[in-house]
C-alpha cells in the first residue's frame, strides 16, 4: 500500500516538474537535435548568454563536454562554453537578454536621486540611461554606445562604488526589518494565543470550583468566595499579560533604531588599521611619571657645566633612562604565559595608581 | 403631511408615518446639523428611502447652503425605486407648497443602460457598449471631425455640445426611463447629460461604485464640493465592495492578452513614429512637465483613471525611464513577462508587496517609482495614440493598475498566488490575487472629503463592527426596532429535530443522515403549513448539492412534492432568473413553492419575497464562509492585527449578517407577515448579534425549540394572522397619523421638560441636602461638646 502512494505521489512531482518545464508548450522540439517532449518527457532547455540560442540539455552535454565549441545553430559563429549555460528565467527570449544587459547597466549606472540637484535632471539621467540601454538592446551605434559608457565610468568611479556599497547595506537593512517584523508577528501570536487559553482554562477552573463550592454546605459563602477568587487570579493574570504585551511593543519600536544604528556604523567603516610593527606592545609606561629635576649632588655639576650642554647632552634624557630601567622588571612575570596583554598587566595597575615618587 | 423637527419643517409625502421613521429622521438631522457620519440601522420594509429623501430635501430647501445629496445603492432596481420616490416627494412637495422648487435630481448608471444609439445600444455587454461609444464620443474624433476628416460620430453626444453647458436639462426629477424618453424626444445622449449635469444636481442617485471605485471614482465624483451630503443605502456589505474595489486578480489568460496589448501598442507607436511623430514628442514634452499637466487634458472620455494616487504623485513628474513610449512599452513588457514567471511557480505563495517589489528589482530591475506611474502613464499613451478600441487593452490596463497599486501601498495588501484551484486538482491553473485586506482604504477618500456621510441598511448589525472596519468616527449610532400593532412576524432558533438529536451544519456532522433527514422533515413540516411561498437559504451550493441529493434518496423531495413545487437556485444567473419566474407564478396562483437557494447568492442580496412570495423563511446553517479560503485566512489575520477582531467575532458577525439579510428578505413591510426560522443549535449563542429589530421580536421561549414545536408554534402565528385586520387597528401604534405625531412631540417636549425640572430639583435638593447634612453634622458635634462639658 505505502508503495503505491509513493509511486503515485513520485508521478504528481514528476507531472509537477514537467509542467515547470513545458513553458507553455507540450510539444516542444530541441532546435539542435530535433527531440521533442513526448520522446524524453524531461528535457530541459538551456541557454547561453553569448547568443542565447535554446537547446537541451543533453545536446549542451555533447557539444561542449570536450571543451569550448561553436554554436551549432547554423549562421552563429559563436564559440560557447558549458560553463555559461543556465536555465531560462523568462519565456520571452528577448526579456532575458534585455535583463542580462541591464544587469550590466545597473552595475555601471547607479546614481540615485540625492545625487541630483533637482528631480527634471534625475529624470533626465534616468532617460538617458534608458536610451542607452535601449541602443544596446537593439544593436543601435554600439560602438559609440559602448565609448559612452566607459566614459561615464571612468569619470566616475568611486561615486558608483558608493552608491553600490550605499544599496547594498539599504538591501541588508530591508531584510533585517523584514525579519525582524517576522519575528515580532510571531511573538504576539503566541502571547495571543497564551491569552486565549489562559482564558479558557481559567473559565473552565471557575465552572469547576463553582460546582464544587455548590456541594459545600453554605454555598452562597463558597460561592462569593470562589467568584472572589477568580476575579482576583483573572486580573492578575491580564495585569501580566498586558505587561508583555507593552514589552513586546516596545521592543518592536526600540531595536529599529538599533539596526539603524548598527548599519550606519557599519557603513562608516573605520579607516584600515594602522599596522603595528610591536604586536599590540604598549609603551607607555603606568608605573611612574618623570620629574623635571632630581636631586643628586653628583648630577648637580653636570645640570651647570655649559661645556656638557653645549655638547647637545640632555640630563632628562640620563633621567629617563634611569629610572626605566629602575621599573623595567615590575609587570613581568615569568610564570605568566601572556605578559604582554594587558589583561594579565591590568591587576598591577590598581596598586601602582599613586604612582611611585621615583626621586628616592 | 407636514411637520417641524425642531426648526426644520419637513413634508412628508403621506398622510401617516411610521414612529420608527419619525425617530431615523430626527437622528439624521442631529447628524446633519453635527457635520460628522453616522450608521443607522432601519428595519426593512419600513420607508427607509422616503425618510431619507424628505428629511434631507427639507434640509436642502430650508437652510441656505443646500448642501447636495448624493444618493448611492447597490443595485439598478434600487437606484430606479429611489428615483420614483423622489419624483413623487417633488411632486407631493410642489402641491402642499404652491410653487414649484428649482429643483434637478438625476441617476446615474452605465453607458448600456442609458445609451440611445441605434446600433450600440444592441450590444449585449457592458463593456462593448462602452468601447464602442468611446470610440465616437472621445475627444480627438471631434477634434478631426471640425478639421473636416470623415470619422464616425454619435448624433446623440453630439447635440449635448450645441446646448447651454449648464442647462442641458430643464430642473425637475428625471428617473432612468424619463432620462430616455427626455434623450429622444430632444436627441441628446441621457449618460452625458446626466454625468455633465451632476455638478448642478441638487440631488444624484447613483452606485456604490461611482465612488467608492477609485478607477471610476476618479473621473466621475471628483467635482462634488466637500459639504455634500453622501449616502449608502443597503450598505452591510460596503466592507466587501471597497475590498473588491481595489483587488485584482490576474490569469494566465489575462496576462496572454496583455503580452498581446503591448507587441500592438509597440507597432502602434511605430506607425505612429513614421506618420505623426509629432504627436508623441508633445506627449514627451508634456510628461516632461509632469502628470498634473498631462491629467488637464483628461476628460470624460479618458479611458481608464489612475487608482487612488496620492496628490504629490499627480504633482510628480514621470520618472524618466518611461518617459518615451518605446521604453515605457518595454518596461511592460518587462513586468508582464516577469508576471508570467512567477506563474509558473506550483506551489502557493502569499507575500507583501515589498518583498514582491524587492524580487521584482532582483529579477528585473524594475524600480518601485516608475511602477508607480505605470497606470497613468498607460492612460496617457493610449490617449496621445488616439486608440479607439481600447477593448484590445483591457488586460494590459488591468495589469498597469496592478503594478501602480502594488507600488503604492505597503500596508493593507497581499499578493497571493494559487496555482491549483482545488487541492486535489493537478493541472496547474494558476490565479495571482493582489488583494486588498483593509476595507478602509477605497472609502478613505470619502470620508475624509465630505462631512457627512450615511451608512444605513435593513440589517447593519452589530452596528459597531463598521467604524472599526472602515475606520472612521461617527456622531450618531442607531439602531430602531420595529413599532407593531400585532406580532407580524414570528422569528424562531430551531436546535433539534423531532427525535431530539441537534441540528447544525457544522463540518463535522452536515451529512450525518440524521441531520440531513431532521432538516427534511422541517422542510416536510413546513411545506405542509406554510400558505404560498417557502424559501430555504443554505450556507453555500456545495452543502445544498449534497443534502438535496441525500433528501431524494430518503424520499423527503417526494414527500414535499405533494404540497408544493420545487425550486432551486444555480450559479447560473438566467437559470436562476427562470426558477424565480416560476416560483412567482407558483405562488400567485395558489399551489405555492418551495425555493432552495443559497445564502450568498443573487437571491438572498437583492430580491425581495413580499406578501404571497415569501410566508416562510428557513435558515438552514450559519452561512459561514468558506474559511479555508486563503484570502480570507489573510483578511482575519490583517483583521485581528491592526483593528483588533478576533478571527471567530468577524466570521460570526459576516455570517449573521449574511442570515439577517436572508430572513429580512420575507418582510417587506407592516402588513405583511411571515415566519422566520433559524435552523441551527449554533444560532442559539448569536442572538444578540441579529438586528435590533429582529432580536426584540425573538421571545426566549422560542430559542431552543424542536421542528414539532415550531411547527406548533408556526400554526399558531398563522391562525392569528388568519383573523381580519384592520387598517384602524394600527392607528397611533405602529402608524401615526399628524394628530398622534403632534402628541408624540408634545409628549417628548413634556418629558424633557419633566426631566429638567428634574434635574433642576434634584440640583437644588443636593444644595439643599448639603445644607441641612451640614447642620446636622454640627448639631451631634454640639451634643457631643455638651456631652463633653456635662
Amino acid at each position: 500500500m505505502p508503495s503505491i502512494t509513493s509511486s503515485t505521489a513520485a508521478a504528481i512531482a514528476r507531472a509537477r516538474e514537467n509542467a515547470i518545464n513545458r513553458g507553455g508548450d507540450a510539444d516542444e522540439i530541441c532546435p539542435v537535435c530535433k527531440s521533442s517532449r513526448y520522446l524524453n518527457p524531461n528535457m530541459r532547455f538551456l541557454v547561453n548568454p553569448e547568443c542565447y540560442h535554446k537547446m537541451c540539455e543533453s545536446c549542451v552535454d555533447r557539444l561542449f563536454s570536450q571543451g569550448p565549441s561553436q554554436c551549432p545553430v547554423v549562421g552563429c559563429d559563436k564559440i560557447l562554453r558549458k560553463q555559461k549555460f543556465r536555465k531560462q528565467t523568462f519565456e520571452d527570449i528577448q526579456v532575458e537578454r534585455e535583463v542580462d544587459v541591464r544587469k550590466r547597466i545597473a552595475k555601471t549606472f547607479n546614481k540615485r536621486q540625492e545625487d541630483f540637484p533637482s528631480l527634471k535632471e534625475f529624470n533626465d539621467y534616468l532617460e538617458e540611461v534608458e536610451t542607452v540601454t535601449f541602443n544596446l538592446l537593439n544593436s543601435i551605434d554600439i560602438n559609440a554606445t559602448e565609448a559612452k559608457i566607459t566614459a561615464f565610468e571612468q569619470s566616475n568611479k568611486s561615486s558608483i562604488l558608493q552608491n553600490a556599497a550605499k544599496a547594498a547595506q539599504e538591501q541588508q537593512f530591508a531584510l533585517a526589518q523584514r525579519e525582524f517584523e517576522k519575528e515580532h508577528h510571531r511573538r504576539t501570536r503566541e502571547l495571543e494565543n497564551e491569552i486565549e487559553a489562559s482564558e479558557k482554562r481559567e473559565r473552565a477552573e471557575h465552572k469547576a470550583n463553582l460546582l464544587r463550592a455548590l456541594e459545600a454546605d453554605n454555598p452562597d459563602a463558597e460561592v462569593a468566595k470562589v467568584n472572589k477568587l477568580a476575579r482576583k487570579k483573572s486580573s492578575m493574570r491580564r495585569e501580566h499579560q498586558e505587561r508583555r504585551a507593552r514589552e513586546l511593543e516596545a521592543a518592536r519600536n526600540a531595536p529599529a533604531f538599533q539596526f539603524m544604528s548598527n548599519l550606519n556604523r557599519v557603513a562608516e567603516e573605520a579607516p584600515p588599521e594602522k599596522y603595528d610593527p610591536v604586536d599590540g606592545f604598549d609603551e607607555t609606561n603606568r608605573y611612574f611619571v618623570y620629574r623635571d629635576k632630581y636631586e643628586s649632588p653628583w648630577l648637580d655639576d653636570t645640570r651647570n657645566n655649559k661645556a656638557v650642554l653645549a655638547g647637545g647632552y640632555l640630563l632628562q634624557q640620563y633621567y629617563e633612562r634611569a629610572v626605566f630601567e629602575a621599573f623595567s622588571g615590575v609587570g613581568c612575570f615569568i610564570e605568566d604565559p601572556d605578559i604582554e596583554g594587558g589583561e594579565a598587566m591590568a591587576p598591577l595597575e590598581s596598586f601602582d595608581t599613586p604612582m611611585i615618587d621615583s626621586s628616592v | 403631511m407636514r411637520f417641524q423637527i425642531d426648526d426644520l419643517p419637513v413634508i412628508f409625502p403621506y398622510p401617516r408615518i411610521y414612529p420608527e421613521q419619525f425617530q431615523y429622521m430626527c437622528d439624521l438631522k442631529r447628524t446633519l446639523d453635527a457635520g460628522g457620519h453616522c450608521v443607522l440601522e432601519m428595519p426593512s420594509g419600513t420607508g427607509k428611502t422616503v425618510s431619507l429623501l424628505s428629511l434631507i430635501v427639507a434640509y436642502q430647501q430650508h437652510y441656505p447652503e443646500h448642501r447636495k445629496l448624493i444618493y448611492c445603492s447597490r443595485t439598478m432596481s434600487e437606484i430606479e425605486k429611489a428615483l420614483y420616490e423622489l419624483k413623487a416627494l417633488m411632486e407631493y412637495r410642489a402641491k402642499e407648497l404652491g410653487h414649484v422648487e428649482d429643483f434637478r435630481g438625476l441617476g446615474l448608471t452605465s453607458r448600456k443602460n442609458l445609451c440611445l444609439h441605434p446600433s450600440v445600444k444592441r450590444e449585449k455587454k457592458g463593456n462593448v457598449v462602452d468601447a464602442r461609444c468611446r470610440s465616437l464620443t472621445a475627444g480627438f474624433v471631434k477634434e478631426k471631425k471640425e478639421k473636416g476628416e470623415e470619422v464616425e460620430s454619435c448624433i446623440y453626444h453630439d447635440n449635448l455640445d450645441l446646448l447651454e453647458p449648464h442647462n442641458l436639462i430643464p430642473p425637475g426629477v428625471y428617473t432612468l426611463d424619463g432620462m430616455l424618453k427626455y434623450g429622444e424626444d430632444q436627441k441628446q445622449c441621457p449618460y452625458f447629460t446626466a454625468r455633465r449635469m451632476m455638478p448642478y444636481c441638487n440631488v444624484i442617485i447613483y452606485s456604490y461604485h461611482y465612488l467608492l471605485d477609485p478607477k471610476i471614482a476618479e473621473r466621475v465624483s471628483k467635482e462634488l464640493s466637500k459639504d455634500c451630503i453622501v449616502v449608502f443605502d443597503e450598505a452591510h456589505n460596503i466592507d466587501n465592495v471597497c475590498i473588491e474595489s481595489l483587488s485584482i486578480d490576474i490569469t494566465e489568460d489575462s496576462l496572454r492578452k496583455a503580452a498581446r496589448g503591448c507587441t500592438s501598442l509597440e507597432k502602434k507607436i511605430e506607425d505612429m513614429k513614421s506618420t505623426d511623430a509629432d504627436k508623441l514628442q508633445q506627449e514627451y514634452a508634456k510628461l516632461v512637465e509632469g502628470l498634473q499637466d498631462a491629467s488637464t487634458a483628461r476628460e470624460e472620455d479618458s479611458f481608464m483613471a489612475n487608482p487612488v494616487l496620492p496628490d504629490d504623485l499627480l504633482k510628480e513628474a514621470v520618472p524618466g525611464n518611461i518617459r518615451r513610449a518605446e521604453h515605457f512599452v518595454a518596461f511592460l513588457k518587462r513586468f508582464v513577462e516577469y508576471l508570467k514567471t512567477r506563474m509558473k511557480v506550483l506551489h502557493v505563495i502569499s507575500e507583501t508587496p515589498p518583498s514582491f517589489l524587492q524580487h521584482l528589482k532582483d529579477l528585473t530591475f524594475i524600480e518601485k517609482k516608475p511602477l508607480r506611474f505605470c497606470a497613468e502613464r498607460l492612460t496617457s499613451l493610449i490617449r496621445t495614440l488616439e486608440l479607439s478600441n481600447v477593448e484590445e487593452f483591457q488586460a494590459l490596463q488591468e495589469v498597469a493598475t496592478f503594478a501602480t497599486l502594488v507600488a503604492t501601498y505597503e500596508k493593507g495588501f497581499l499578493l497571493i498566488l494559487e496555482p491549483f484551484e482545488s487541492d486535489t486538482a493537478t493541472v496547474p491553473n494558476p490565479i495571482f490575487h493582489f488583494t486588498c485586506l483593509d476595507a478602509s482604504i477605497a472609502i478613505k477618500p470619502v470620508f475624509d472629503r465630505f462631512w457627512s456621510v450615511v451608512i444605513t441598511s435593513g440589517t447593519i448589525s452589530p452596528l459597531e463592527m463598521y467604524p472599526k472596519m472602515l475606520q472612521f468616527d461617527c456622531v450618531v449610532q442607531e439602531s430602531y426596532a420595529m413599532t407593531l400593532a400585532r406580532r407580524s412576524f414570528l422569528p424562531m432558533v430551531v436546535t433539534r429535530g423531532s427525535d431530539q438529536t441537534a441540528i447544525s451544519s457544522r463540518f463535522e456532522i452536515r451529512n450525518d443522515p440524521s441531520v440531513v433527514r431532521n432538516y427534511g422533515n422541517l422542510m416536510i413540516e413546513f411545506s405542509k403549513i406554510t400558505p404560498d411561498g417557502l424559501v430555504i437559504f443554505f450556507p453555500s451550493y456545495l452543502y445544498m448539492e449534497s443534502i438535496i441529493s441525500m433528501w431524494q434518496g430518503m424520499g423527503i423531495l417526494d414527500e414535499v412534492w405533494k404540497y408544493k413545487l420545487i425550486l432551486v437556485e444555480t450559479p447560473d444567473s438566467q437559470e436562476t432568473s427562470l426558477a424565480l419566474e416560476t416560483y412567482r407564478t407558483a405562488c400567485c396562483n395558489g399551489r405555492g413553492a418551495v425555493l432552495l437557494c443559497v445564502a450568498r447568492g443573487k437571491v438572498s442580496e437583492g430580491i425581495d419575497f413580499d406578501h404571497q412570495y415569501g410566508r416562510t423563511v428557513i435558515c438552514i446553517g450559519v452561512p459561514f464562509q468558506y474559511t479555508e479560503s486563503r484570502i480570507l485566512k489573510a483578511r482575519l489575520e490583517f483583521l485581528r492585527e491592526n483593528f483588533r477582531i478576533k478571527e471567530n467575532d468577524f466570521l460570526s458577525f459576516d455570517a449573521m449578517r449574511h442570515a439577517a439579510q436572508c430572513l429580512g428578505r420575507v418582510l417587506r413591510g407592516k402588513d405583511d407577515y411571515g415566519i422566520m426560522v433559524l435552523a441551527d443549535k449554533r444560532f442559539g449563542k448569536k442572538r444578540n448579534q441579529l438586528p435590533k429589530w429582529i432580536a426584540q421580536a425573538l421571545l426566549d421561549s422560542e430559542m431552543n425549540l424542536s421542528v414539532d414545536m415550531s411547527v406548533a408554534a408556526a400554526k399558531k402565528f398563522l391562525r392569528t394572522m388568519a383573523q381580519p385586520f384592520a387598517q384602524k387597528d394600527q392607528e397611533g401604534i405602529s402608524t401615526w397619523s399628524l394628530e398622534d405625531l403632534n402628541a408624540h412631540m408634545r409628549k417628548v417636549r413634556f418629558q424633557q421638560e419633566e426631566m429638567e425640572k428634574m434635574q433642576v430639583d434634584q440640583a437644588d435638593e443636593a444644595v439643599n441636602g448639603n445644607g441641612r447634612e451640614e447642620y446636622e453634622i454640627s448639631d451631634e458635634e454640639m451634643d457631643e461638646a455638651m456631652m463633653k462639658l456635662g
